[in-house]
């Protein structure tokens, strides 16, 4: 199978992604003091850099290189958000960023004629993924204490409404690359 | 044990034009009556500040202190600090010559030093009497348990001598030592406070005022930059070329000194002063 010019971007995309989820997720670990969420983020942090070598590996095994991209979703929804005031906002922005992650890989999977091995690599990833957005959720559980219910969950409404802002505005801007994945409308 | 203090003593009031924001902001709220004291006071602390190569803002610093003690009378200003870590506090304090009514002495002295102060000639009493004033002075600035005490309770080894030892008869385990000499006209005295050998009971232990040279030393440590760069009008954007190493610090302040901040707070501030004014140090 042929990659499109437009599944190139895509596939470099995610890649590019990746990355940018290491580089955000060593940030992160560097930032927190030991202890289990420590453990876990540092753990995140090095599943982020697998999936961005995962990714560059399935386009070169397709027989391309992957795209040199400069911008990622990140940095669009972190500018969107803003930095992260505290470690419950620094976790608040991981758990959304998460699930559009699997949302969008989801979506992904469900388009027509994925090729087999960018569908191994999705699913591979989405082992990772789903594991993320556990320990995330629990880490949130466990700051209520701190942070109090309500603000937390406030955080996690404002994240995500600028989330789909950022991911309606991708969609209108890439639209042409990513028209096979049918659906424009935010996936979650 | 000796412990160095280092004092700074002036007349001279601190040229407006060379104050901070913020200092400028206190000097504004002093009554105008007393900001010539105020400006001189503030002249002592900033060259002492500069000493002991502590941030040069004197709104980052409030008392008591446990390395810091100021001190003023009559257009002087007496400002005292030291470098080392053992003591539990430093006081400091300056009085001119002047003539106390005798009947005062039972407001600060204790029967016995009241008793060696009658024994002196008629003409010496005033003058001693206002040196164990400034000595009491000191050991209760000096006192991170001062809340409890009054002046008598400070009670001198020898209340003839201008240099020794004393307690606080409330918690005797705390151990005082104190120096006076005559200054301008006037005395000066300084007291430290020494750890105790078995630790105040937790409940009774003060919580130390948090400074700004605490969080400087927390960020130096997190971005390694030399602390002597920090300073209460140092900038957060010059600070990190990389916006998320300032989210890392303000994420290691909020753990170090169990506090929370919110975006909307970042968004207000600009200044590491304004940074430490967030995590609890008092302006």
């Amino acid at each position: 199978m042929t990659l499109s010019e437009n599944d190139l971007w895509l596939l470099s995309y995610y890649r590019s992604s990746e990355i940018n989820g290491a580089l955000f997720f060593g940030q992160v670990a560097r930032t927190l003091r030991g202890g289990p969420l420590q453990a876990d983020v540092t753990h995140h942090f090095a599943d982020e850099a697998n999936h961005a070598k995962f990714w560059t590996r399935c386009i070169e095994d397709l027989g391309y290189s992957a795209r040199k991209l400069q911008g990622s979703y990140q940095d669009r929804y972190l500018e969107a958000v803003g930095l992260p005031a505290n470690l419950m906002e620094v976790m608040a922005i991981t758990q959304v960023f998460e699930k559009r992650v699997i949302g969008q890989y989801h979506r992904h999977l469900r388009a027509p004629d994925v090729h087999p091995r960018v569908r191994q690599t999705i699913e591979k990833i989405m082992e990772d993924e789903r594991w993320h957005v556990k320990y995330v959720r629990e880490a949130l559980e466990g700051m209520a204490a701190k942070y109090g219910q309500e603000l937390i969950e406030d955080t996690l409404a404002r994240f995500t409404a600028a989330d789909e802002e950022v991911y309606a505005k991708t969609l209108a801007e890439y639209g042409e690359r990513i028209a096979f994945l049918g659906d424009r409308s935010p996936d979650a | 044990m000796r412990v160095p203090v280092l004092a700074v003593w002036t007349r001279r009031p601190l040229a407006v034009d060379t104050l901070t924001r913020r200092e400028r902001e206190r000097l504004a709220a002093v009554p105008p009556r007393a900001r010539r004291q105020w400006l001189i006071s503030r002249h002592a602390l900033k060259v002492l500040l500069g000493l002991l190569g502590l941030p040069p803002d004197t709104t980052a610093h409030t008392f008591p202190h446990w390395r810091l003690s100021l001190s003023h009378t009559d257009g002087a200003a007496v400002a005292a600090g030291t470098a080392m870590t053992h003591q539990h506090g430093l006081g400091v304090d300056l009085e001119a010559d002047r003539t106390a009514p005798v009947d005062t002495s039972r407001f600060f002295l204790d029967p016995r030093e009241r008793s060696w102060l009658d024994s002196l000639p008629q003409d010496a009493r005033a003058a001693h009497r206002l040196r164990l004033w400034t000595v009491k002075e000191a050991l209760f600035k000096a006192d991170p348990l001062n809340h409890r005490t009054v002046l008598p309770d400070y009670i001198t080894a020898d209340p003839a001598a201008r240099c020794g030892r004393a307690r606080a008869r409330p918690h005797p385990g705390t151990l005082f030592g104190y120096s006076s000499a005559r200054l301008h006209q006037g005395h000066l005295s300084f007291a430290v406070a020494i750890r105790p050998r078995s630790p105040v009971p937790e409940s009774e232990r003060p919580v130390p005022a948090l400074t700004f040279d605490d969080v400087a030393q927390r960020i130096s440590a997190t971005l390694s930059i030399p602390v002597e760069q920090l300073t209460p009008g140092t900038r957060l954007r010059e600070l990190a070329a990389d916006s998320f190493r300032l989210v890392e610090m303000a994420v290691d302040l909020q753990e170090e000194f169990d506090t929370v901040f919110t975006q909307h707070e970042l968004r207000e501030i600009t200044t590491l002063g304004e940074l430490a004014g967030l995590v609890g140090v008092r302006a």
